[in-house]
């Protein structure tokens, strides 16, 4: 399981309003994983349902491939997702291995034993982290949403990613504020601002 | 496509070309084709590289018409890299090319006397073979270039590279794509060394002057095929998620789910995933002015290949695809994207398979020749095989010989092919499939997924665990049977969901021949094909005992879900057993 624990206390944030053009720019944290922080001991259909307030529809048509913690879930009442949960969601993929990994799909046999088994816990409600990963269609569907809200990344990850932006999207990118303070791309790309803490709370307004 | 090409290589005043009518093999197409003819002509226990031996081209069903996506071409011999029956098939533009000609297949037999490399030329007015040695030794690329300026642009190519040449069992055949390169492949198997084996180096196919091809009930045909393309352009997967970013797209989850091989199958989850993923692929092709969006033959509606420019924008080579990314990423502990597509390029030059070089590669590093990660160090290998030295020989022989040569106990193979991109650790029902292909380990071998629709062999409930041992057989079956129409795979996911997708395409067989096929009779045609298969392996010397994973995948676990593979051979013997 790859848990993470971050202290909310210790986070640098950061936030940045761009256009809608340079949004898939963060495909490379959203796909790899971002910690989230939410409220733990909830099912995934809660999750998705009530606490992100995605459509009921939406979530069963395209987010047809679920994982939690690296195995396959077919039944989203049923998973809970813990303190620590790593929740990877994707929609539906191609080949026997993609139709295999589908949620209640026909061919769930053939990968039986990477299949989620929700195990009786004490699963009380409660605030936690969790480690999110959006992969293909799903990145620029729902993305937004989560960068909207804020997501927790390694600022090392960050201030490298930062680093390698183009032109292009600093012309678009309206609003640079770190902790609270406005700045501009040198001023932020300047010394260690970024890397004071592990963690970076990034925000991620977007515009049209 | 009422007439079959025969060209005997070692005629006694030179090659010959003969045009023979269908006969007994009427009605058949791709894979049906190729493995029928293979079957009946070819005896099982002949030297794969021997005069006895036949390079079967075939089109598919419905290629050279205008239904979508029907482009798919079957190469069919027996194999020097398994000592089977092979069917290896490949995209591009010959399939529709060879149908318009009115060619039902090619079969290339006998071995020329002399050491003169050839090259075929077919159009509508005949076969022309003639010698060429000017061509020896060369690269696909520079081979299509030589042909483009010979005989123009509207032709297609068929070719080998110089692996191709050294008869090497990892050798591919090259078809070229709708710009005319070539970047597809008839990869798995060793198919381009039986082909140079029968010193033939190119056909060039040219149908100028001929029309698409007709069906018998031309109203009925374009219905049929209007609820087929619509069912493939709303389907999430061929409508969507293909398109957008390729059969790369698997990357990500297959890592996720712990199934994605890595460090030569020694870890189900590779940590560089992201950066080497179809998303991150996509991204890089839209970037630097390449397509993430392109087809690899006309007529196809789905069009998961792409165009990968180098850093400076540069062509460099097509989008690598999920397999070669992972074979020569993941596996070799890879994460450069811009090496991979390099590796890409060399393999499509050099005429390679890059699912087996991969794995070959990823076997040598765990033999300490070149360490995991080192990328630098892997393309100079895959030179080494294009320069043909001793090394670069073994490498391009396959995993087994490499695995043999360096004295590694963990070879990824099955019938002395190696593994894809699916860790059978995790996904059983994969692992049961490499097993018991005819072909050796084969991801497509059961990867159309309509058995519930074609009710092959009753109704399968999926949640029990057993039923991977029947799902696998089903998937078999209606596999062999779509590879017979010559239709891309990837309408397998559209055809799975849409049960009035799958009937567009029984549809437009029934109208473009004129016949009433149900799904029993698909079901039929597939059986009977897996049947010729096994029976041809059977005499080859290749029994149930052949069909089995390595013993390692059942007493060494793979992480991070700690899983062996643990279905009993008992199992895995009733599979192509009904």
């Amino acid at each position: 399981m790859n848990s993470r624990t971050v202290k909310q206390d210790i986070f640098t944030a950061l936030r940045l309003r761009i256009s809608s053009a340079e949004k898939l720019r963060f495909t490379e944290i959203i796909q790899k994983g971002f910690a989230f922080n939410t409220l733990v001991g909830v099912s995934i259909k809660t999750f998705l349902y009530d606490l992100i307030a995605l459509d009921p529809r939406y979530v069963q048509e395209r987010i047809s491939t679920i994982f939690l913690d690296g195995k396959a879930v077919d039944d989203i009442e049923e998973a809970i997702i813990l303190d620590g949960s790593t929740l990877a969601l994707s929609s539906a993929m191609p080949g026997l291995a993609g139709a295999t990994l589908r949620r209640n799909g026909l061919y769930a046999s053939l990968r039986e034993s990477i299949t989620y088994k929700e195990k009786a816990g004490n699963n009380r409600i409660r605030e936690g982290i969790i480690t999110l990963k959006l992969f293909n269609l799903l990145i620029d569907d729902i993305g937004p949403i989560f960068l909207k809200k804020g997501i927790v990344v390694n600022s090392r990850e960050l201030h490298s990613f930062i680093v390698k932006q183009p032109d292009s999207f600093w012309r678009d990118c309206s609003d640079i504020i770190l902790a609270g303070r406005p700045l501009d791309r040198v001023d932020l790309l300047a010394g260690n601002l970024l890397i004071q803490n592990d963690e970076v709370e990034l925000t991620v307004l977007i515009d049209g | 496509m009422d007439k079959i090409l025969r060209i005997n290589m070692g005629g006694e005043k030179g090659p010959e070309a003969l045009i023979e009518p269908l006969g007994a093999y009427a009605g058949l197409g791709g894979r049906a084709f190729t493995s029928t003819v293979v079957s009946n002509e070819v005896p099982p226990t002949c030297h794969p590289l021997s005069a006895a031996n036949k390079v079967v081209i075939a089109p598919g069903l419905l290629s050279g018409t205008i239904a979508a996506n029907s482009g798919r071409v079957s190469v069919g011999c027996k194999s020097p890299l398994t000592g089977g029956i092979k069917e290896s098939n490949s995209g591009g533009q010959p399939s529709q090319v060879l149908a318009r000609l009115g060619y039902a297949g090619v079969v290339i037999e006998g071995k020329p006397s002399g050491d003169n490399l050839y090259k075929i030329f077919i159009n509508k007015h005949g076969v022309k073979i003639s010698p060429d040695n000017s061509l020896k030794g060369l690269g696909n690329y520079a081979v299509v270039a030589k042909m483009k300026s010979e005989f123009g642009d509207k032709i297609s190519c068929v070719s080998i590279g110089p692996a191709g040449e050294m008869k090497l069992a990892g050798a591919s055949i090259a078809f070229t794509d709708m710009e005319l390169r070539p970047t597809r492949h008839a990869g798995r198997g060793g198919v381009g060394a039986v082909m140079g084996s029968k010193g033939v180096k190119v056909i060039v196919l040219d149908d100028t002057g001929m029309k698409m091809r007709e069906p018998k009930d031309k109203e009925r045909f374009r219905e049929a095929n209007k609820k087929f393309t619509e069912g493939l352009r709303s389907h999430g997967v061929t409508g969507q998620a293909l398109p957008a970013f390729g059969t790369n797209v698997l990357t990500n989850i297959i890592n996720e789910a712990g199934a994605y091989p890595a460090y030569n199958f020694k870890e189900g989850r590779f940590d560089g995933a992201s950066k080497i993923s179809g998303e991150t692929e996509a991204s890089l092709e839209t970037e630097r002015g390449g397509l993430a969006t392109h087809g690899c033959q006309s007529g196809c509606i789905i069009r998961c290949s792409g165009i990968y420019n180098d850093k400076d924008g540069h062509y460099l080579t097509k989008q690598p695809e999920y397999e070669t990314v992972w074979a020569n990423g993941g596996n070799c502990g890879i994460d450069d994207m811009d090496k991979i597509a390099m590796m890409d390029f060399l393999y499509d030059d050099f005429g390679l398979d890059t699912i087996e070089m991969g794995n070959s590669i990823a076997v040598a590093m765990e033999a300490g020749l070149l360490k995991f990660g080192d990328a630098d160090g892997a393309i100079n290998l895959i030179k080494e095989v294009g320069k043909g030295t001793h090394l670069g020989r073994i490498l391009g022989s396959g995993t087994a010989v490499t695995g043999k040569v360096f004295g590694v106990e963990r070879v990824p193979v099955v019938k002395g092919q190696a593994m894809p991109a699916y860790d059978p650790r995790a996904v059983k029902g994969l692992g049961v499939t490499y097993a018991t292909s005819p072909m050796g380990a084969d991801h497509t071998a059961g990867y159309a997924t309509a058995t519930n629709i074609l009710k092959v062999g009753g109704y399968v409930d999926p949640l029990r665990p057993e039923g991977q041992i029947e799902l696998s057989r089903n998937l078999q079956i209606a596999t062999a049977a779509i590879d017979s129409t010559g239709m891309c795979l990837f309408i397998a996911f559209a055809v799975l969901d849409q049960p009035e997708t799958f009937q567009a395409l029984l549809d437009m067989l029934n109208a473009f021949y004129g016949l009433n096929l149900v799904a029993d009779d698909v079901t039929a045609l597939g059986k009977e094909i897996l049947k010729k298969e096994r029976a041809f392996n059977l005499k080859a010397g290749l029994s149930s005992e052949h069909d089995r994973l390595p013993d390692y995948f059942k007493t060494q676990p793979v992480m991070p879900h700690d899983v062996k593979f643990d279905v009993p051979d008992e199992d895995l013997d009733k599979v192509i057993n009904w």
